[in-house]
């Protein structure tokens, strides 16, 4: 079967506006002003976690990352939209990733920038998971064929809702991401086996005044 | 005087107490369970049962609620697409205030029924 390989459409350096902002001393904690508010805000925009493939982690994750995004200042409603997005692409990276050898972990990228917000969850896959990377290929164009994310996310729910009672397949992570969270959503597959899946959400009127 | 039983599954905790005209199902905690279906359906389908032969109505009180993942929706919105099938009366309370369960459960509306048998309540 041939490999799901895509290119990155995305510009590494509009989509992470944080890391290029970064300077090489990090020990002392700096702030910025933005025109949009008067009021100091934490240098430090970017954040990477590393997930060893255990369901558990995932609750440390949220109260790092929840830690992080409160500490830039972000209004608590986006702390919580985020950190969704966060623990819904972890999930998944640990449902569908392919942990062989003790360094396949996933691992959580998130970049403040002045206008958006990217999370990006890398995790290894194979052969074997390549009919997952359709249906993500798939669910991701469904979302986007919709002008609104909600008429999506209630188009997901009354699918679901049919669903027999036991059936363990939700499908609702990724079209939450995009309702919720405010999202873009995109995936590539790297040469050497790594899906990356971003989500990018507009951080306006996000900062606590 | 009610009855009442309380659930918890890891991080995760349901109390479901019987009174007089309902049976109260409040969600407490954080829900990031892989399969939250395995814990959170048994107790749905119990107190389904048992509403309908006591007449009583279902409250789903999500407002104490901190967090839940996707999964743990599914369950709730199959008992919802039931409910509304059948002859049960579920009343779910949510807390508006919070913009994520504001987000989350008023999409839900789409399960509310025109005779109010089925209601969405952002409080």
């Amino acid at each position: 079967m041939k490999p799901l390989i895509k290119k990155n459409r995305r510009s590494g350096k509009e989509r992470r506006p944080g890391k290029d902002r970064r300077k090489s001393d990090d020990s002392k904690p700096r702030f910025l002003e933005t025109d949009t508010i008067q009021e100091q805000r934490p240098m430090k925009s970017s954040i990477k976690l590393i997930v060893d493939p255990n369901w558990d982690e995932i609750e440390r994750v949220r109260n790092e990352s929840n830690g992080f995004l409160k500490s830039y200042g972000l209004s608590d409603d986006i702390v919580h939209a985020i950190t969704m997005v966060i623990s819904e692409l972890i999930e998944n990276g640990l449902k569908y990733g392919v942990f062989k050898s003790p360094e396949n972990r996933v691992i959580v990228d998130v970049y403040i920038g002045e206008s958006i917000i990217t999370v990006e969850v890398t995790n290894p896959v194979d052969e074997s998971t390549y009919h997952h990377l359709r249906r993500l290929d798939k669910a991701i164009q469904w979302i986007r064929g919709y002008q609104d994310p909600f008429e999506a996310y209630t188009e997901r729910l009354k699918e679901v809702a049919k669903k027999a009672l036991h059936d363990k397949e939700s499908g609702l992570g990724l079209v939450r991401i995009a309702y919720e969270g405010k999202a873009i959503l995109d995936f590539f597959v790297g040469e050497d086996n790594i899906l990356n899946v971003s989500a990018v959400s507009n951080l306006e009127g996000a900062f606590r005044r | 005087m009610g009855k009442g039983e309380t659930f918890t599954s890891n991080l995760l905790t349901i109390e479901v107490n019987e009174n007089e005209a309902s049976f109260n199902i409040k969600w407490m905690g954080t829900s990031i369970e892989r399969e939250p279906t395995r814990f959170i359906t048994p107790i749905l389908v119990d107190v389904i049962k048992k509403s309908i032969d006591c007449n009583k109505k279902i409250i789903l009180d999500f407002r104490e609620l901190g967090y839940m993942n996707s999964s743990t929706i599914t369950p709730v919105i199959k008992i919802l697409e039931r409910a509304k099938r059948g002859r049960n009366q579920i009343e779910v309370l949510y807390q508006k205030s919070l913009k994520w369960q504001d987000l989350i459960f008023s999409a839900l509306e789409i399960f509310q029924t025109k005779d109010r048998r089925i209601q969405i309540k952002g409080l």
